[in-house]
């Protein structure tokens, strides 16, 4: 008898129903809490393929909640820590695992490989960058999120309707769980009910939660459902997503006299321009010159970049995070505001 | 007319409360949002405001009849 045998003697799965699931691509943004929850049931549904992206690793205070972790998961990437377990449930299962995390410039290629994108991350920010790059990818998003006792799910981009940024217009970061605290079960529960939301949409069965957003609050047991609609002004496009997404990645600061000693500055200026920085931990590499020069540079050190604007720094760390910098920071501050700090 | 307020996530911590009616004289949803945010700081909570579970959009100019109720709907970023 199948595994699956109790669930396709159910008339809205049935035979092709369970095709459906073991042909689905599913990919999962996050392992933790949400995805601790959902992953398991996911896989033991038949899903053929499951992609999990998380650059994060195990920390103790994960445990409570992230339960496909063990004490001797600590320390170790949590998607090579969840294939482990997934592939103990279900040995047939294709996992593919990205220990990195989703950015303006590897979310396309990601994104692309697979039919339904699960939104299971704990920033504002990276919950803007799965919308758009799904909007462009045309693929479907089952959303959750969650605020200490309470949760929100709903579904974005299904059958062209609306997206997240439909819902909320307006960025801006909120507290996440280990700002705000959380506990297993509240993260669990909502959890299971976004795996719902997966399964019904591979399967095209029930009512799939677009256009709806579902808040439950799990100190009460009371569930409510918000209705809304797509908006022009949410329009997204290549255009639009570069701006959004590609820069965010380079940090950028404004000067302090902190950072002469935690990394070395580059000057991207020509060598005429005025007033020289005098720093100890000082490079000048004129922008031009940065592509040729830049292997003479370690990749895990700290820069801070500036110029005579602030607009050269940031292009210039754009390059070398592109590069595979990932301690750069642009200085917003020109040098002029450098060289007054510094004397 | 009585019009029933809910508040979500970081708002119901901000109220104090997840739930609250007020008796009002006919008031718009602009006005009414004026009067129960005016002591609070808000500016860092974006949120969406929905009436009769409808989120609204928030250019639209929307009268509130006796009855009504209206939400505030945080995004949430836990995971």
């Amino acid at each position: 008898m199948s595994n699956y045998q109790r669930q396709i003697i159910l008339p809205e799965i049935g035979e092709s129903g369970q095709k459906k699931l073991a042909d689905a691509r599913i990919l999962v943004v996050g392992a933790g809490g949400l995805g601790c929850a959902l992953l398991p049931y996911l896989v033991g549904s038949g899903i053929g393929r499951i992609g999990i992206i998380d650059g994060d690793r195990v920390d103790p205070s994960n445990l409570h909640r992230q339960i496909l972790y063990t004490p001797d998961s600590v320390g170790k990437y949590k998607v090579d820590e969840a294939k482990q377990f997934l592939l103990m449930q279900r040995p047939d299962v294709m996992i593919d695992t990205y220990s990195t995390y989703l950015t303006g410039l590897n979310a396309h290629k990601i994104v692309e490989e697979y039919d339904v994108i699960v939104d299971a991350t704990d920033r504002i920010s990276s919950r803007y960058l799965i919308n758009d790059t799904a909007v462009l990818c045309n693929k479907p998003i089952v959303y959750a999120s969650i605020h200490r006792f309470e949760g929100q799910v709903s579904v974005f981009n299904y059958k062209n309707g609306p997206t997240y940024r439909c819902l909320f217009p307006k960025a801006a970061e909120v507290p996440n769980c280990a700002e705000a605290g959380v506990l297993g079960t509240c993260v669990g529960f909502i959890g299971l009910i976004q795996a719902q939301e997966v399964i019904k949409v591979i399967l095209g069965i029930g009512d799939v939660l677009s256009g709806k957003l579902i808040m439950y609050n799990t100190l009460t047991a009371n569930q409510q459902c918000f209705e809304f609609t797509k908006t022009e002004r949410a329009e997204i496009s290549q255009d639009f997503f570069e701006k959004s997404h590609m820069r965010q990645d380079v940090n950028t600061a404004g000067f302090n006299n902190n950072q002469p000693d935690a990394g070395t500055f580059i000057d991207v200026r020509e060598l005429d321009e005025l007033p020289r920085v005098n720093f100890n931990q000082l490079i000048e590499i004129p922008i031009l010159e940065l592509n040729q020069k830049m292997n003479q540079l370690n990749k895990f050190e700290t820069y801070y970049i500036f110029c005579q604007s602030g607009k050269r720094a940031l292009s210039a760390a754009q390059q070398m995070y592109d590069a595979g910098f990932n301690y750069v920071t642009a200085i917003t501050d020109g040098a002029e505001v450098i060289a007054n700090h510094n004397n | 007319m009585t019009i029933t307020l809910k508040y979500f996530g970081q708002l119901a911590e901000v109220f104090e409360t997840s739930e609250e009616t007020r008796d009002l004289e006919n008031i718009n949803v602009t006005d009414l949002i004026k009067e129960i945010s005016s002591g609070y700081d808000l500016d860092h909570i974006p949120y969406q405001i929905a009436v009769n579970q409808r989120i609204i959009d928030c250019n639209e100019q929307v009268n509130l009849n006796d009855g009504d109720t209206l939400a505030l709907l945080p995004p949430f970023a836990g995971g």
